[in-house]
């Protein structure tokens, strides 16, 4: 039966391609193998977003005055709806960890050197757009903490030089983080986003497809193990230890709904955004508030954009890499970007 | 009267030299001089009577137009140097019992501050008495100093009253000599009321001035000790006249004060009601029918707090485990809001009355409790879904490590 299928389909169209990934493909095996799962654990947890998103889409009402009512609604009278919800927020936290470790990964085994360079590029800007899905879903519930930490975070791009006081209103949607600010997160969260990612993924996919998996640099090779089923059970392995912690998570640890929004209401101490944002907020929170005529945001801004920057170019930047050759200085630079963003997010966190 | 006729004139006339353009001679002579002579004009000019125009001849007399000392000073410009107490209240009686004259600067102004002065014992003590011993207008509100009573810099802003009071009241000797014991302040400062107004800053919490009354300060009497609570704690006292203590005035008892005293007044607790500590037992034998009333409010407020508690940790225990629990927090709030009724309802003295209030809180506690037991049921629940399903996925998993091991050997 399948093998009839399978002649149909191929009576009209080419699925070479989808044979050789099936069948031909292989996978350097090497002490580092496991590196590679993280990016398949981060399109696991994305497919969870999608699912959980779109059934959340069902219940969940984007205005002032209904949102919070709604998310309410979901997790207390929707069958299933706390665990949906929970799920949702767990999933898309440790998609950005699972994004973050596999980044850190392929940065240590220089997997984005030739010929790999635009692979690392649309990874970098495959994080980015995480955060925004973040950033953007934070606000959704429209509770406290979310509202007050919202109005910080939009704050800062206030600062950008010319066109800042423009950029604020449009993110806010008016002067103030309003109802109009929730409409307009929530269609960038489920529309735009969804979009651009989806585009931007493809491409990311396409690429690691076409070019394989890449070799560390003076790594022995201990053979070759076919992609499928070999790596692919690997990864669902992978795929099932992510789904066991979001359960474990989801049930122990439910994601707090907090309280509504009090506009009129002063901001609760301690107002912190979320893990992800906590190392900009205290490169932020340390600037002084002016530095030789210049606005201490402003040069936090820039401080943080610079450092992103480097991050995007490090293809460029390690010309040794791309030779082929050890690049000891950028694994020492890695070690203490790592060790200053864990510190510097551990120590946000705790004051 | 001839002496009033004199003070409301000079005031008049002292008005039209204004302080408004130049500076007059006062200020620029007792600025320039030092110690306590120069402390009145650096005092005033923070005070409301310096926005307010008015200036140190208003009070002192002289005249300010002048440079030449003796002539400021001049006793036929109506110069009185430093006024004594009669002087004082007179005065300060000139302008602020004058009702046309203080509604120009503000319309609500009260003018019966001077009548209600002499009618109290500060103002008897000095006016009838002559005994400058006794408070006068500046003695609480400053000489110089003034400043609107909710200024938080005045002396009678509601945080500082008991420490301005305390600053005669405070002093035993003296006031043993008004047969007065002295402690008043110091038991004040361990009283409920003094911790909602210091440690919770709570401004509307009675200080000196709230029970006994500010210009017309006379200890209540013994008639109206409930009267003057009852202003703030009215439940209490409507409760209390219901009540078979409402003979109590006549009895010569002293109301609320026989049983939660007077400066040094403790938050309420049940053991006020308790058998072997009871505050009853003060007038009351065991075995009286007042005794078993004592026994059965006891009782029901006893039970309804450990049943409140017992409630409220269920729902502390929900709410930890990651259950939104708001309905119930407000049900819960409304519970105690009743728990709280039911105590101010020991006043009427009836057990029914009591129990007939405790049982909103009751009804009210069954509802949470339903709402947290299934909550924590919901919890349960939930975990052992997760243990079945969450161990069926790790079944899996761990197969798939020995398929991916047996494929690869």
């Amino acid at each position: 039966m399948l093998k009839k299928i399978t002649a149909w389909v191929e009576d009209r169209m080419d699925l070479s391609t989808v044979r050789h990934l099936m069948l031909e493909k292989t996978v350097p095996k090497h002490r580092y193998t496991f590196f590679h799962l993280f990016g398949g654990a981060a399109l696991f947890l994305f497919v969870i977003q999608i699912v959980t998103g779109i059934l959340l889409l069902l219940y969940y009402k984007p205005t002032a005055g209904e949102a919070y009512k709604s998310v309410k609604f979901i997790i207390t009278q929707v069958p299933f709806g706390w665990l949906i919800r929970s799920i949702h927020s767990w999933s898309a936290n440790l998609m950005i960890l699972a994004i973050f470790l596999h980044m850190f990964a392929k940065y240590f085994l220089k997997a984005y050197r030739k010929p790999r360079e635009l692979t690392w590029i649309s990874g970098f800007i495959l994080l980015v757009l995480a955060m925004g899905f973040g950033f953007t879903g934070y606000l959704l519930p429209w509770n406290e903490l979310a509202y007050f930490a919202t109005r910080v975070g939009t704050e800062s791009v206030g600062a950008t030089p010319l066109i800042g006081h423009w950029l604020l209103q449009v993110f806010r949607g008016g002067e103030d983080v309003t109802g109009a600010t929730l409409n307009r997160f929530f269609a960038i969260h489920v529309t735009v986003l969804p979009l651009v990612i989806i585009g931007i993924l493809s491409i990311h996919l396409l690429l690691v497809q076409a070019q394989g998996m890449s070799k560390p640099i003076d790594v022995e090779e201990k053979g070759k193990i076919p992609f499928f089923p070999n790596f692919m059970l690997r990864d669902l392995m992978m795929w099932l230890g992510a789904l066991i912690i979001l359960l474990g998570l989801a049930t122990f640890l439910p994601w707090e709904l907090g309280r509504p929004v009090d506009t009129f209401a002063s901001a609760p101490a301690g107002i912190k955004p979320e893990w992800y944002f906590l190392s900009m907020y205290q490169i932020l929170k340390w600037m002084p508030a002016a530095l030789a005529g210049i606005p201490g945001e402003l040069i936090g801004i820039a401080l943080i954009n610079i450092g992103g920057a480097l991050v995007l170019l490090v293809p460029f930047l390690d010309r040794k890499a791309s030779r082929e050759e050890r690049s000891p200085w950028f694994t020492i630079f890695g070690i203490l970007a790592l060790v200053f963003l864990v510190a510097i997010t551990v120590y946000a966190k705790l004051y | 009267m001839k002496m009033k006729i004199i003070l409301t004139l000079f005031a008049i006339v002292s008005f039209g030299l204004g302080v408004h353009g130049e500076p007059t001679s006062c200020e620029t002579c007792h600025t320039r001089l030092k110690g306590q002579l120069s402390q009145p004009v650096a005092q005033w000019k923070t005070s409301i009577h310096h926005q307010m125009g008015v200036n140190c001849a208003n009070c002192h007399g002289g005249n300010p137009a002048v440079k030449n000392m003796k002539a400021a000073h001049s006793r036929k410009k109506g110069w009185i140097g430093k006024p004594g107490p009669i002087q004082i209240v007179k005065l300060c009686g000139t302008c602020h019992a004058d009702e046309p004259f203080m509604k120009k600067y503000n319309p609500n102004a009260r003018t019966d501050q001077l009548k209600n002065y002499l009618t109290s014992n500060h103002g008897i003590n000095i006016m009838k008495k002559k005994d400058g011993r006794a408070a006068t207008c500046v003695s609480c509100h400053g000489a110089h100093d003034i400043l609107k009573a909710l200024s938080p810099r005045s002396h009678v802003y509601p945080a500082k009253v008991v420490d301005t009071c305390g600053k005669c009241h405070g002093n035993k000797k003296l006031m043993m000599e008004f047969g007065i014991s002295g402690n008043e302040v110091a038991d004040y400062k361990t009283s409920v009321h003094a911790n909602a107004l210091y440690k919770k800053h709570d401004l509307s919490a009675p200080t000196c001035n709230d029970c006994h009354g500010n210009h017309g300060a006379v200890p209540p009497g013994a008639s109206s000790v409930e009267k003057v609570c009852g202003t703030c704690h009215v439940m209490n006292q409507k409760l209390f006249d219901e009540s078979s203590h409402k003979t109590w005035d006549e009895m010569g008892f002293k109301g609320c004060m026989e049983c939660h005293g007077n400066h040094a007044i403790q938050p309420p607790t049940d053991t006020m009601l308790s058998t072997d500590k009871g505050i009853c037992l003060n007038c009351h034998e065991p075995g009286e029918p007042a005794f078993k009333t004592m026994k059965a409010m006891h009782k029901a407020l006893t039970g309804l707090k450990a049943r409140l508690g017992k409630t409220r940790e269920m729902v502390d225990r929900a709410a930890e485990k990651g259950m939104l629990m708001d309905d119930a927090m407000l049900t819960l709030q409304d519970a105690k809001t009743s728990y709280i009724q039911s105590r101010t309802a020991v006043h009427r003295f009836n057990t029914g009355y009591v129990e007939h209030v405790a049982k909103t809180a009751l009804l009210d506690l069954d509802k949470v409790n339903r709402m947290a037991k299934n909550s924590l049921e919901e919890v349960a629940k939930r975990r052992s879904l997760f243990y079945g399903f969450g161990g069926l996925l790790l079944i899996l998993l761990i197969l798939l490590g020995l398929k991916i091991r047996s494929m690869e050997k």
